[in-house]
């Protein structure tokens, strides 16, 4: 016999009570959990799809749709935009670099994207199998897409329209996989890569003879006025861009600029407004986990006075009741913290499982620091919370017990 | 301090038995609660093998009571979360001490529960509890054991069924029995009787 089998005895013979303490501190720590790693996750995936990104530069919309569309990849284009506009924009002396998209068409919902030789360094692809695209119609497939859709090196594909599943809008020309990326984590694994003219190879959109390259879409010339991109991606020279460029843009283009860091920080607040309430809601459960095994161990306290008694005749110091109560009370709570890890990261799994939240890249087995922080929290709730009844049951007076 | 209860000089050595006689409310309890030092007398003194218990600090009597006495009560308060063996050697876990198998062993087959070690105490009857009772007063060969009416709820057979038990293995493990009853029919197990 020892401190821990006495007390789990105890546990076990009052398991209706100690069951509802576990259960709710199941609850908050779980769902503590959930939106902690949910919220990081999305902040991290926010802050590594916009780094290296000052400005995108796309159709006159909502910068919030441009961005979404253009850097998360999740949203629809607000528009097409002039090559020559975008490439006097990349020229201007306050940018240090500039990458063009071409999007709107998906293959099984992944995204199909048009850029140029750039893209690679951009977003520091690494090549798994087979190399980068050097032709029109050769793709190069994200990590995921691969995975998901079977696509193997040589096999072709039909896009179709927008972000749907359909397949084979454009069945008359059709792509041929030379490579796979590496998995990155980032957006790069949800997307299917190939140069911005294959995309007008496939609408049909031919180009007039090349005299001037363009120097974002070299398979242009680059006063070709019905050419069009979907947006423009720019690093800037110095600090100084980040206050002149968009009025530049808004004002004097038919373009609208959108600062990634702005709306991301933005969409950043639009979710922060559901996390919050559900992290209120977490500590409130947290704060009746504590409440529950407070009255429970009180309560408990009544039903096993004698047993507590007893054991101080039996030579049992005040302190190691004490300790025995704490310990009840410590085992409570780390039960129902670590049940509530448990299902905090299933909970995250159950939405990981969800397509479109994968792609955005939430996944059931990232843990937090902040995590530690809770769990340790909840545990320390439920010894505070047994602190009273373990001090009334070292306190309690043996003699008048007995001869009750 | 005026006294509330005044308690004659006496002693009991060891392997003997003495009675504490006395209706309800002359004290008895308190008594045996002021030998154990759950309650601190007013004047006077209670000594243990020669140990002055009234002279010791808290967790001194902590421990004396842990490793030297040995307690029954009427009532059992055998801890019902527990089974038989876990609530028998209650007495060696709190007093830290380290327990003798045999013994543990001997004193299941002299209560007759060697069937019954794994079941909890609630799932036993009345008679069984009470030789858990008895048993767990003995666990930790205490020199002194004291039984607070141990046999007024028992009929006739069991009554002195458990007294003969009670006092064979007390006898066997050279414990002083303190017993304090207001139940006449123990006088026939000792002439040593204490009137309050």
């Amino acid at each position: 016999m020892n401190n821990l089998k006495f007390v789990w005895a105890s546990i076990r013979q009052q398991r209706l009570q100690s069951l509802l303490t576990v259960v709710l501190f199941t609850v908050s720590v779980g769902i503590s959990i959930a939106v902690v790693s949910f919220t990081e996750q999305v902040g991290n995936r926010l802050e590594q799809s916009t780094s290296g990104i000052d400005l995108v530069v796309g159709a006159k919309g909502s910068p919030l749709q441009i961005i979404l569309c253009s850097v998360f990849h999740a949203d629809y284009p607000t528009g097409n935009i002039p090559l020559h506009e975008a490439e006097r924009i990349s020229r201007h002396r306050l940018v240090k670099d500039a990458l063009p998209l071409a999007l709107g068409d998906a293959y099984e919902g992944f995204r199909i994207v048009g850029s140029n030789q750039k893209f690679r360094d951009w977003y520091g692809c690494k090549v798994q199998e087979g190399q980068w695209w050097q032709q029109d119609l050769e793709v190069v497939l994200g990590s995921r897409v691969a995975e998901r859709t079977g696509l193997k090196i040589g096999d072709s594909l039909a896009s179709a329209h927008g972000l749907t599943e359909a397949n084979d809008d454009h069945k008359d020309a059709v792509y041929r996989v030379v490579g796979i990326l590496k998995s990155s984590g980032g957006i790069t694994d949800d997307l299917i890569l190939t140069s911005v003219s294959s995309l007008w190879k496939v609408h049909h959109l031919e180009r007039k003879a090349v005299t001037v390259p363009s120097k974002l879409v070299p398979q242009a010339d680059a006063s070709d006025s019905t050419a069009e991109i979907t947006s423009l991606l720019l690093r800037f020279r110095n600090p100084l861009a980040a206050l002149q460029l968009p009025r530049i843009i808004n004002q004097g283009t038919s373009m609208q600029a959108a600062s990634p860091a702005f709306e991301s920080s933005r969409l950043q607040n639009i979710i922060g407004v559901g996390t919050e309430v559900l992290s209120v809601f977490a500590w409130l459960v947290l704060g009746l986990s504590g409440f529950s095994i407070f009255i429970s161990l009180l309560s408990g306290m009544k039903v096993r006075q004698f047993d507590l008694a007893v054991m101080r005749v039996m030579g049992a110091s005040r302190i190691r009741i004490f300790s025995v109560i704490i310990l009840e009370g410590f085992l409570l709570a780390l039960l129902g913290a670590t049940l509530g890890l448990l299902a905090g990261h299933s909970a995250l799994s159950g939405i990981w499982f969800n397509e479109a939240i994968s792609r955005n890249g939430i996944s059931a087995l990232f843990f937090s620091s902040t995590e530690w922080y809770i769990f340790c929290l909840a545990i320390l709730v439920g010894i505070f919370g047994s602190l009273l009844p373990a001090i009334r049951a070292a306190k309690a007076d043996v003699h008048s017990i007995l001869t009750r | 301090m005026k006294p509330v209860v005044h308690f004659p000089d006496f002693q009991v050595a060891p392997g003997k038995i003495k009675l504490i006689l006395g209706g309800s409310g002359t004290g008895k309890t308190t008594l045996l609660h002021l030998i154990g030092g759950l309650l601190r007398p007013a004047t006077g003194t209670v000594k243990l093998q020669g140990i002055e218990l009234t002279k010791l600090g808290s967790a001194d009597l902590d421990k004396i009571r842990g490793t030297k006495m040995g307690y029954i009560f009427q009532q059992h308060f055998l801890i019902k979360s527990l089974t038989v063996r876990q609530n028998l050697l209650m007495p060696v876990w709190l007093g830290s001490l380290s327990q003798d198998q045999g013994l543990v062993d001997s004193i299941l087959e002299k209560l007759g529960l060697q069937e019954k070690t794994n079941s909890l105490v609630g799932e036993l009857s009345y008679g069984q509890q009470q030789r858990v009772a008895i048993g767990r007063a003995l666990v930790h060969r205490p020199a002194l054991i004291i039984a607070d009416e141990p046999t007024s709820a028992l009929d006739d057979d069991n009554c002195y069924r458990v007294m003969d038990l009670l006092s064979s293995l007390c006898k066997e493990h050279n414990a002083a029995l303190l017993i304090a009853t207001h139940d006449h029919r123990l006088k026939t197990i000792t002439d040593d009787h204490l009137m309050l």
